[in-house]
């Protein structure tokens, strides 16, 4: 019930983000984003033994302490897969390569130094999430983008699939395809 | 119903056929429509709720990103399926997020809601699946769940003509084909109910047949082997059996018939059989009582001829001697004559009486009847007969074979004598006696005839022309002193008494037919002879046979007659003796033999004849003897002959009986 209610409150507040984006800023947009987030994990499969091996459902945020709270509140008590989701704020790279979180939010600032941090970055089981216009061109898997307003999903498959991660074709549907 | 009942097999199997398979077509249709029906509305259900589902689980990405065009484009698939008229994506809120609708589709009354929105929620959906058929359309809503939370809401609605339209036409073709299949079935019923009801027919007309006709030898044919055959089969056998019963009933009666024909021949000749039986008894008894009644007068002839043959001894043996000594023209010799024949007759009418007895003497003597009977008729006394009876005439012709008898000539003869004298007084106005001769063998014992030994018989008829015989006389005409004016007049009364007790002495049977007014025919059945026997001795001529002098014993227990014996035998010249009883003679034997004995029969006391000349055979087996009898049984004259006896003489005898059986006897 908690989560129905949690749920609904975050597409109304979705809806409102939407519409008053333009009045409200980053901020409203960073709440979009971090649902958008969340929302992202229904649809992407990832390896049975990342899933077995596990406590928890990791999602970590790397370089952006703020966006980082936002996301902690959104996913607060959730599960997926029957493991409870963790929130892990990452400061850096290597921290977030050590512990290999099932979901990474990389800041704009780290995109560079992640990919480019080891050679088997791109092979790790990690659904990799950005904001940056270059994001998936870079080796990023799932960009979220502002255009107009709008949240904009783009999508690299060849970026997911040495990651051993699959992405359901409902969200490939809605998602801008980019290589 | 009972009209119903009434109506032919026929009738009512077709009209059942027809209602059931009306009734049935009818109700498969219905069924069929039905079901079809459902089976529209349920595939409609399947089918819209999969699309539902589907389309709902699809659109789950475009609800939760808030992608309204990939929304719209999701519910733009819809289009590949007919039927969907319009589909409505909802978002968590129940706000329109998403919509299709068909292109050139129009929504009717009810099918938008006053704002004009195509497929709005229902009042009463509370987010789960509801469904509704309202007219031609089909409507249906539903949750859009993702991890089993409500992200949005979606409908669809579906346009149902097609299918009611396939429906109609499904349901005109049914029709048809129930119409096409009822019309088939009428015609194989009426093929069919004419083929089943044939058989019935058949039976019915079979059946006709054998009531009508009473004919059961019709089969009914069989054409199947169902339950009509079975009944047809049942039908015939039954036929059958009644067929074989009725040829049973037939023959069972036939053999009836055939069975109470023969019983009653059978009876017929039992009682004729019977009646017959009755008549021989009654003939029987009567003859018996006849010789019961011949015997009861024989036995008083036999003791009245007893004494009077011992009185008649001296009455016709004396004059015999004195009439040896006196010369003939002595005064008393004719006297003397005429007792001597006085005495004779007196002594035959004794024989006559010993006849009648059947206590004569009997000879065994082979007899030829030819010859006796045409001797008789050449004899003094038949040609007397004949001169009395001036027109009587005797035919005889004597048979060409031999008639063989042992008897008693001379009893024949009297015989003969009397039943021709009778037919001769019979016939008064004259006429002819006819006598035959007839061999014949009797196998078969004859009514009456008690003596009766299979064999050769000869049947001597004596047949005339007279007044006849009152029927109510002829069992008495046998009966000694019976007379009658219809019966001729023997001289002593005894004539037809002496013709049955010779018959009966020759062991025959005599039997007379006669009609009152025509005549009388006697008939005597006499057994012919198979073996010799010893001659009777004829009686010499007038001159004695003399002796020479041999031995006599006269044995005899009347002094009388031991006299009369004595002074023959000296008067012929023999040495004689006289004893009065078998033992004396035997004694007397012993001490001095003799060449002769002459014995009596019946001696009282003591051994008669036989058994002393029994003796007298164990002292000398050669010894000769003559039997001297007026009264003896004939067994025991014929055992003596048989033991050696040579001659026997009856009393009383005379001189000249005498001389020529003791000269005969001392010759052989």
């Amino acid at each position: 019930m908690r989560r129905l209610l949690l749920f609904s409150s975050f597409l109304v507040m979705l809806l409102h983000t939407s519409v008053s984006l333009n009045v409200h800023g980053a901020t409203e947009e960073e709440h979009v984003k971090a649902v958008f987030l969340y929302n992202l994990i229904h649809f992407v499969s990832w390896p049975q033994e990342t899933m077995n091996n596990r406590n928890t459902f990791t999602i970590g945020v790397l370089g952006d302490v703020y966006f980082s709270e936002i996301v902690e509140e959104a996913v607060k008590g959730e599960k997926k897969g029957g493991l409870p989701i963790q929130m892990v704020y990452f400061e850096d790279v290597e921290s977030a390569l050590r512990m290999q979180p099932h979901l990474l939010f990389i800041s704009e600032n780290y995109v560079l130094q992640w990919f480019t941090s080891n050679p088997g970055v791109n092979s790790l089981p990690i659904l990799t999430v950005g904001d940056s216009k270059q994001f998936c061109q870079q080796g990023g898997m799932v960009n979220l983008l502002n255009i107009h307003n709008r949240i904009q999903i783009e999508i690299n498959p060849d970026a997911v699939e040495p990651a051993g991660i699959s992405i359901s074709s409902k969200l490939l549907s809605l998602a801008k395809l980019v290589k | 119903m009972k009209h119903f009942l009434d109506w032919s097999i026929s009738r009512k199997l077709s009209v059942i056929v027809i209602i059931t398979s009306g009734l049935l077509i009818g109700i498969m249709a219905v069924a069929i429509t039905v079901e079809k029906v459902l089976t529209f509305r349920h595939s409609v259900q399947d089918k819209m709720t999969v699309l539902l589902q589907i389309t709902g689980t699809n659109s789950t990405a475009a609800l939760i990103f808030q992608d309204q065009e990939t929304a719209g484009e999701i519910l733009s698939a819809l289009e590949a399926e007919d039927s969907v008229l319009a589909a409505i994506l909802f978002d968590a809120d129940k706000k329109r997020f998403a919509t299709y609708t068909r292109q050139n589709w129009k929504p009717e009354e009810g099918e938008s809601n006053t704002s004009g929105t195509v497929l709005p929620l229902p009042s009463k959906y509370n987010d789960q699946h509801i469904q509704a058929f309202t007219n031609d359309r089909f409507s249906i809503f539903g949750p859009v769940l993702l991890n089993g939370k409500t992200i949005g809401h979606i409908g669809i609605l579906a346009d149902l003509s097609p299918i009611q339209t396939q429906i109609v036409y499904f349901t005109v073709m049914l029709f048809v084909f129930s119409v096409l299949l009822f019309v088939l079935g009428l015609v194989i019923t009426f093929r069919l109910n004419r083929s089943l009801i044939k058989p019935i027919f058949n039976l019915v007309e079979g059946m006709q047949i054998v009531s009508a006709e009473q004919h059961y030898g019709i089969r009914v044919t069989k054409e199947r082997e169902d339950e009509l055959g079975v009944l047809i089969d049942g039908f015939n056998n039954m036929l059958s059996q009644i067929q074989k019963r009725d040829y049973e009933l037939d023959r069972h009666r036939n053999q009836l018939t055939e069975l109470v024909n023969q019983r009653t021949e059978e009876l017929r000749q039992t009682n004729a059989q019977l009646i017959e039986e009755i008549e021989e008894r009654k003939a029987a008894e009567a003859q018996l009582a006849h010789a019961q009644k011949m015997e009861a007068i024989g036995t008083l002839a036999g003791g009245v001829a007893h004494d009077l043959n011992n009185i008649l001894s001296g009455i016709v043996t004396y004059p015999d001697l004195l009439l040896a000594t006196l010369p003939e023209d002595s005064p008393l010799y004719k006297p003397l004559n005429a007792i001597k024949t006085s005495g004779s007759k007196a002594a035959a009418i004794v024989q006559d009486l010993l006849t009648l007895a059947r206590r004569g003497v009997k000879v065994e003597e082979r007899v030829e009847l030819g010859n006796l009977i045409k001797d008789h008729l050449r004899s003094p006394e038949s040609l007397e007969m004949l001169v009395n009876h001036p027109n009587v005439k005797i035919i005889f012709e004597k048979p060409e074979q031999d008639l063989p008898l042992i008897g008693s000539p001379v009893h024949l003869s009297k015989m003969l004598m009397n039943l021709l004298a009778n037919a001769a007084e019979a016939m008064p106005e004259g006429g002819n006696i006819v006598i035959s001769c007839q061999v014949m063998r009797l196998k078969k014992q004859p009514v009456g005839f008690k003596d009766w030994r299979s064999g050769d018989y000869v049947q001597v008829t004596i047949q005339d022309t007279g007044v006849g015989i009152p029927e109510q006389f002829i069992d008495r005409i046998f009966e000694p002193f019976y007379s009658s004016k219809v019966m001729g007049l023997s001289g002593s009364g005894l004539g037809m008494a002496v013709v049955w007790g010779t018959v009966e002495d020759h062991h025959g049977l005599i039997t007379v037919n006669s009609t009152e007014g025509e005549g009388t025919t006697f008939s005597i059945l006499l057994p012919l002879a198979v073996k010799e026997t010893v001659s009777k001795i004829d009686v010499a001529g007038n001159k004695p046979i003399m002796g020479q002098g041999q031995s006599v014993l006269v044995v005899d227990d009347s002094q009388n007659q031991r006299m009369i014996a004595e002074d023959i035998f000296i008067h012929l010249g023999y040495l004689v003796e006289t004893v009065e009883s078998g033992e004396k003679a035997l004694e007397f034997l012993m001490h001095k033999p003799m060449d002769l004995v002459l014995l009596d029969m019946l001696m009282d006391p003591g051994m008669d004849g036989l058994e002393t000349y029994q003796h007298i055979l164990r002292l000398y087996p050669d010894q000769k003897a003559i039997i001297a009898s007026g009264f003896a049984s004939s067994e025991r004259i014929q055992d003596a002959i048989d033991m050696g006896v040579k001659s026997y003489i009856l009393k009383p005898y005379t001189i000249s009986d005498i001389a020529t059986a003791v000269d005969l006897a001392l010759k052989k």
